[in-house]
C-alpha cells in the first residue's frame, strides 16, 4: 500500500473522469480496397432431401463451392436450428473455417482495438461496408498496477499476469458493451477483433507472462501475428469470432508500431521517412521500402505531465498553450474548456519550455536564468529556482502554478531520450536530419502540440514544416486497416521481418548521444 | 606573478566551469610555483567539485555539465597525483564495488556515481552493467570491499538488489550496500535491507562517506 506523507494530487482514472479527458481517436483514414479477411457469404440453403446422403455441412460447402471448409464447434452447435427450412443465410468465414451462420438481414461487425499503456480505443466497423460505426475509449484499467510498461511487467513478475490480463479483458468488454448499446447491435454480430498494442500489452492481453521482457536481451515470447478464438480470451464478441493481434517487432517495439507503419506505408515508399509515436514510450521507425530501423525510447511520463509539480492530463483547467511576454515574463495562456488553470498538460509543457528559451528565461543547458523579476524565485525548501506561470489567486489551486528547475530537468531527460533514438537511427542509416524527406508524428501528441515549439526544444528534428505530417492515432488506424484489408494483413507479417530493431542502451555511442541530446539547441 | 590563492581559486573555477584545458594548465602551474599538490587538490579541485555538487543538487547544473566538471577534475588530478607525498600513516582509502543490477544495461547514472566517488577519494572497482547477483558478491569478497553500490533504472532489475544484500549479510561480509537509480526510493532501500540510498550522485557520495565514517 502507498502511504501519503505529503501533499498529493490524486487523478482518478475511472470512467467518470474519462469523459472529460481528451483522447485521440482519429487517425488518418487511408483509402484502401475493402477486402477483409473475414468473409461474409450469402447463400440459399436447401432443405436436405430424404435419401440424399448429405449432411447440413455438405449442403453449405456445396453452395459455397468450397470443399476444404471446417466449422467451428460452437457454430456447429447452432447449425441445427438454422436450417430447418429452405432460406437465405449468411455464412461468416475466417481462414477456411465457418465461424458463424446468421440470418440474412443481420449486419456483421468487426472491431479494431488499440491497447495503449495509458488509453484503450475501440473502433466498431461494419464488415459489410467497411464503414466506421462508433468509437469508444477508456483509460487503461491496468494503470492501477503502474503507469508505464516496466512497472506493469514488474507487477506481473511479482504477482502473476492473471490480474492485469483480467482487467484489460474487462476493459475491452466494457467498451464492446457500450458500443453495442449505443448502436443497438448484438455483441454476437461482431465476428472479428484486430488488436494493436506494445509488446508488454500484447503479452498481458494474451495472459502470457511478460517476464522475458524484464531483462536484457528483452526477448518477446513470440513476434508473428496471432489468431485466437474470442472464447479462449473471454472477449465478449461472438464466441466463435477471431481475435487477431498484429505482429511485434521486438521486446519494446510492438504491434502498435506495425499499426503506424500500415497507416503510413513507409515500407512501400522511396522517400526516407521517420515515424515518431510519442507516448509514455516513444517508438521510432526510420527508413523506406529498402531498409528500416526501429527503436524504443524510454521518454517517461514527463511529456504527458507526469512527474512534474504542476503536470496533469489533458482535462479541464490544463494549460494547453502558453505565450510568455518578453521582459515582463507575463504569461498569456489558454486552458482546456477555458477552466481556471490547474496545471500544465503535454502541449502546455512543450510551449512553456520553448517560450522560456525564447525570452531568455532558460539557457541551452536547461538552467533557469536569474532576472530581477518576481516571477523567477528560489524555493527556500530545496534551493531550486522556479518560474511562476500564474499566481494562485487566478488559479483553481491554492498554490502558484510554477515550473521548477527539477521539472525542466525531467523534460530534458524525456526529450533527450527521443532525440538520442533519432540520432542513433540516423547514424545506422548513415544519414543526417537533412536527408529526412518525411516526418510522421503519431499519437495524441502530434495532434495537439505546437510543432515549432517541439522543434525549438529539440523534441523533434528541425526540418521544414511541410515535410511533417500529423497522422493522429496511426496505431489504431493500423488495426482498422488490418481488419478491413486482407492485403494489409499479409503485409503486416512481411514488414515485421524487414525491420531491424536497435537496442539503444546497448549501442556504443548511446551515453555520449544521450548526454548531447539533453541540451536545448 | 600569480598568488597561490589565485591558482587555487582558478582550479576550483575550472572544475566548476568544466574547463579541462584550464584545470590542466593551472595544475601544472601550481607545481611550478611549488604549491603542495595535496593543497591544490583539496583547496582547489575538491572545493570546485563541492560547489558542483551543490549546483547539481539545486538543479542549476545537469548531467552534461557535471561530466565536463569531472573531466576537468580528472585532468588536474592526473597532473598532481604523481607529486603527492605518500603518507604511510594515512588511512587506506575505502574500496567500492560498483555496477548496474542484472537485466539492466543503462549505466549513465552508475558512471556518474563512480566518478563522484573517485573524486571523493574512494577506490572504485567497476563491474559494469547487467551484473549477476553472484558477481557482486564474488567481487566484494575478492576485493575485500568496504562498500557495494548497485544501480538500476528499470523496476524489474531492482528486484536483483535484495539477493546481493542477503548473500553478503549471509556471509557476514563487512561491505555496506548502497542502492540507487531512478525507480528506487529510501523506503525500497530500507525494505530490502540496504545500508544506504542515494537519490542522486551527490547524495550517494555523502551516504558513502557516512557509512565509511570518513
Amino acid at each position: 500500500m502507498v502511504k501519503v506523507t505529503d501533499d498529493v494530487r490524486i487523478e482518478i482514472p475511472d470512467s467518470s473522469l474519462q469523459k472529460e479527458h481528451r483522447i485521440l481517436c482519429e487517425g488518418i483514414s487511408k483509402k484502401i480496397k475493402f477486402d477483409p479477411c473475414l468473409k461474409i457469404k450469402k447463400i440459399k440453403i436447401q432443405k436436405p432431401l430424404l435419401g440424399d446422403e448429405w449432411s447440413l455441412i455438405d449442403l453449405i460447402k456445396y453452395e459455397l463451392k468450397e470443399k476444404n471448409l471446417s466449422i467451428d464447434y460452437l457454430a456447429l452447435k447452432k447449425l441445427s436450428n438454422k436450417l430447418t427450412s429452405e432460406h437465405y443465410i449468411k455464412i461468416i468465414e475466417y481462414h477456411n473455417e465457418i465461424i458463424g451462420i446468421s440470418e440474412i438481414e443481420q449486419n456483421i461487425y468487426g472491431i479494431a482495438v488499440d491497447i495503449g499503456t495509458t488509453t484503450i480505443v475501440t473502433y466498431l466497423m461494419d464488415m459489410g461496408t467497411g464503414e466506421l460505426v462508433g468509437i469508444e475509449s477508456l483509460l487503461n484499467p491496468q494503470i492501477r498496477y503502474g503507469e508505464d510498461v516496466i512497472s506493469r511487467i514488474t507487477y506481473s513478475l511479482k504477482n502473476g499476469v492473471d490480474i492485469p490480463h483480467k482487467v484489460i479483458v474487462e476493459g475491452i468488454n466494457l467498451m464492446i458493451k457500450r458500443l453495442c448499446e449505443k448502436n443497438g447491435i448484438s455483441s454476437d454480430s461482431i465476428y472479428e477483433m484486430t488488436t494493436v498494442g506494445n509488446t508488454a500489452m500484447h503479452h498481458i492481453f494474451h495472459n502470457i507472462n511478460p517476464i522475458s521482457l524484464s531483462e536484457s536481451p528483452f526477448a518477446p515470447v513470440m513476434s508473428s501475428s496471432i489468431d485466437i478464438k474470442a472464447r479462449d480470451l473471454g472477449i465478449n464478441i461472438n464466441q466463435s469470432g477471431n481475435i487477431h493481434f498484429l505482429p511485434l517487432i521486438s521486446g519494446f517495439v510492438g504491434a502498435d508500431t506495425i499499426g503506424v507503419l500500415l497507416a503510413t506505408e513507409i515500407y512501400k515508399n522511396n522517400e526516407i521517412s521517420l515515424a515518431i509515436d510519442i507516448g509514455t514510450n516513444g517508438e521510432l521507425v526510420l527508413g523506406n521500402k529498402d531498409i528500416m530501423v526501429s527503436c524504443s525510447c524510454a521518454a517517461g511520463p514527463a511529456l504527458e505531465g507526469g512527474h512534474l509539480q504542476f503536470g496533469m492530463r489533458a482535462s479541464t483547467g490544463a494549460i494547453e498553450t502558453i505565450f510568455i511576454e518578453e521582459d515582463t515574463f507575463y504569461t498569456f495562456y489558454k486552458t482546456i474548456d477555458n477552466g481556471k488553470p490547474r496545471g500544465l498538460c503535454g502541449s502546455g509543457i512543450i510551449d512553456v519550455v520553448s517560450e522560456m528559451l525564447r525570452v531568455g528565461l532558460l539557457d541551452s543547458s536547461g538552467k533557469i536564468l536569474e532576472h530581477n523579476n518576481e516571477r523567477i524565485r528560489i524555493n527556500p525548501l530545496n534551493n531550486q529556482k522556479e518560474y511562476v506561470i500564474e499566481w494562485k489567486e487566478n488559479t483553481d489551486t491554492d498554490q502558484d502554478i510554477v515550473i521548477t528547475a527539477s521539472d525542466i530537468r525531467e523534460i530534458q531527460l524525456a526529450k533527450g531520450a527521443i532525440m538520442t533514438g533519432i540520432n542513433i537511427l540516423l547514424g545506422k542509416l548513415d544519414i543526417t536530419v537533412d536527408n529526412l524527406e518525411r516526418l510522421y508524428l503519431a499519437g495524441a501528441f502530434g495532434n495537439y502540440i505546437d510543432i515549432k515549439n517541439a522543434i525549438r526544444i529539440g523534441l523533434i528534428p528541425d526540418i521544414p514544416l511541410d515535410k511533417i505530417k500529423l497522422v493522429g492515432n496511426a496505431a489504431g488506424e493500423g488495426a482498422k486497416l488490418s481488419l478491413l484489408s486482407k492485403e494489409k494483413r499479409i503485409e503486416e507479417n512481411n514488414i515485421n521481418k524487414k525491420i531491424d530493431y536497435i537496442e539503444l542502451a546497448a549501442e556504443k555511442n548511446f551515453n555520449k548521444e544521450f548526454v548531447k541530446s539533453l541540451k536545448f539547441t | 606573478m600569480v598568488s597561490k590563492e589565485e591558482i587555487l581559486e582558478g582550479l576550483a573555477k575550472a572544475v566548476i566551469d568544466g574547463d579541462e584545458v584550464k584545470s590542466e594548465e593551472l595544475a601544472k602551474k601550481s607545481l611550478e610555483l611549488g604549491i603542495d599538490p595535496y593543497e591544490a587538490l583539496m583547496n582547489g579541485c575538491n572545493k570546485g567539485m563541492a560547489k558542483v555538487s551543490d549546483l547539481y543538487e539545486c538543479k542549476e547544473m545537469f548531467v552534461p555539465e557535471i561530466l565536463l566538471s569531472a573531466d576537468a577534475m580528472y585532468a588536474a588530478i592526473d597532473i598532481l597525483k604523481p607529486h603527492l607525498k605518500v603518507d604511510a600513516s594515512a588511512k587506506k582509502p575505502a574500496k567500492v564495488i560498483i555496477g548496474v543490477a542484472q537485466g539492466d544495461i543503462h549505466d549513465i547514472g552508475k558512471n556518474l556515481v563512480k566518478m563522484m566517488l573517485e573524486v571523493a577519494g574512494f577506490i572504485l572497482v567497476d563491474v559494469g552493467k547487467d551484473v549477476p547477483v553472484d558477481t557482486f558478491v564474488k567481487k566484494a569478497e575478492e576485493e575485500d570491499a568496504d562498500l557495494v553500490t548497485i544501480s538500476a533504472l528499470m523496476t524489474t532489475s531492482m528486484l536483483y538488489m535484495e539477493p546481493v544484500i542477503k548473500q553478503l549479510k549471509g556471509k557476514n561480509h563487512k561491505a555496506k550496500v548502497i542502492v540507487g537509480g531512478a525507480p528506487i526510493n529510501s523506503d525500497f532501500a530500507k525494505k530490502i535491507g540496504a545500508d544506504g540510498y542515494g537519490k542522486d550522485a551527490v547524495e550517494a557520495v555523502k551516504v558513502a562517506k557516512n557509512l565509511i565514517g570518513a
